[in-house]
């Protein structure tokens, strides 16, 4: 099995299509990934499965790309130690957490951001710019910028699983870009397609690091880097201290203000 | 040597090189400083400096056989009794200079599942909560028999 175990999951989903099914059962949302260049091996190792369920896995993998045949199923080898799903984070991972919560406060703002949005009016197009302001400042150059300039560096910078997230940011950075352009050109169609598939790219995004990239993470990290990780965290916080409080206002009044226009 | 010798301060650090991790029945020591006791160390001594510190209770070093192997080697350390120890007062401002003055790296606190060792986890919470500068704190609680019962990060 080490022959399909090292192979990236978008090879293996082509070449046995039933496995997507046996991937989904055991929680490995990797079949929608667009890219699917991390290995089979990787995946089921980042997905922390108990020895049980790994060993399910493994068999039914087994099952469906051997038929009919006696396989021996190989224990995943561990770089780290497996913990309990519900294991909390250590404070800087969960620092991240937070703000995805905030993050994903104002994606959920994005629908009635475009239902109201009318290229022909400058207030409308005036409250786009801002949510562009809280994406590139807070999303991106505060909150991105803690996973690639300080996070990532923890890991190997080469791993698919790495670059595929980064990939992700830079997805992300050109639909900004393209609502920019949008406002600009008065092309409401572009504003509205980039700012819904910005919506989807970070929602999803965000599920995966909450879920499966950051508790992955937080296991390999030792605690010598937690406090390093703590330590830099908040010199970026203070840095960027007043930069929080604007956006995260902005969030809020977002919010209230339809509220009182919806209900 | 003059003063009380337990409470003379060594700093063994350059004597140990990275130990190798080996199985072999008589084990190496991983402490790389002197004294160990909360009420007699000075938290801004040099092997405290950006380091990460171990506060133990007095009994885990006991209870725990691979203490020094899994928990002290490459940090360093401070041993106290929460339960019978006076003047817990120092000790609160021992952890909040260790935090503002030594800028310790992490606060790793091993305690033993006794109720009373609850108490060494609120000094420590107490110190860092006091200090300027705030580290992170992990807690780890240990079995009668050595066993680990409770290991994670204090929530921020």
């Amino acid at each position: 099995m080490e022959k399909i175990l090292n192979q990236n999951v978008k090879e293996v989903l082509k070449q046995y299509p039933a496995l997507e099914k046996v991937l989904g059962d055991f929680g490995i949302g990797c079949v929608t990934c667009a890219l699917g260049s991390c290995m089979l091996k990787d995946i089921v190792e980042v997905h922390n499965l108990g020895p049980e369920q790994e060993t399910r896995l493994m068999s039914s993998i087994a099952e469906i790309v051997y038929p009919g045949e006696k396989v021996e199923v190989p224990a995943i080898k561990r770089t780290i130690g497996r913990k309990p799903h519900n294991a909390p984070l250590s404070p800087p991972i969960h620092r991240l957490v937070e703000e995805h919560m905030v993050i994903k406060r104002f994606l959920s703002l994005i629908p009635k951001l475009l239902a109201d949005f009318n290229i022909q009016s400058a207030e409308s197009k005036s409250l786009i710019r801002e949510g562009i302001g809280f994406i590139r400042n807070f999303a991106d150059a505060f909150h991105h910028a803690k996973e690639e300039k300080v996070l990532f560096g923890f890991f190997d910078q080469n791993s698919e699983i790495i670059i595929s997230f980064l990939k992700e940011h830079i997805s992300g950075r050109s639909h900004v870009s393209a609502i920019e352009a949008g406002l600009i050109s008065g092309n409401e169609k572009l504003v509205r397609e980039n700012l819904s598939a910005y919506a989807d790219l970070l929602f999803e995004h965000i599920k995966k690091e909450d879920e499966i990239l950051y508790p992955w993470m937080d296991r390999s990290l030792t605690d010598t880097q937690v406090g390093q990780l703590f330590a830099k965290f908040t010199q970026i916080d203070n840095e960027f201290k007043a930069s929080q409080e604007k956006y995260t206002t902005f969030v809020a009044d977002l919010e209230k203000r339809f509220q009182k226009k919806h209900g | 040597m003059s003063g009380c010798p337990g409470s003379q301060a060594f700093d063994f650090r350059k004597e140990k090189s990275e130990s190798v991790a080996v199985e072999t029945a008589k084990l190496a020591s991983e402490l790389r400083q002197w004294p160990v006791q909360l009420h007699l160390i000075n938290p801004q001594a040099p092997y405290y400096q950006g380091t990460d510190v171990v506060l133990t209770a007095d009994c885990v070093g006991y209870a725990l056989g691979s203490f020094h192997q899994d928990y002290l080697r490459g940090k360093s350390i401070a041993i106290a009794c929460p339960k019978l120890d006076e003047g817990q007062d120092t000790y609160v401002e021992k952890i909040t200079s260790w935090c503002d003055d030594a800028k310790i790296n992490t606060l790793h606190v091993l305690i033993m599942q006794v109720p009373c060792c609850g108490g060494l986890l609120q000094l420590a919470k107490e110190g860092v909560k006091k200090a300027t500068r705030k580290v992170p704190i992990k807690f780890t609680v240990v079995g009668l028999q050595g066993d680990i019962l409770q290991e994670e990060w204090v929530a921020a």
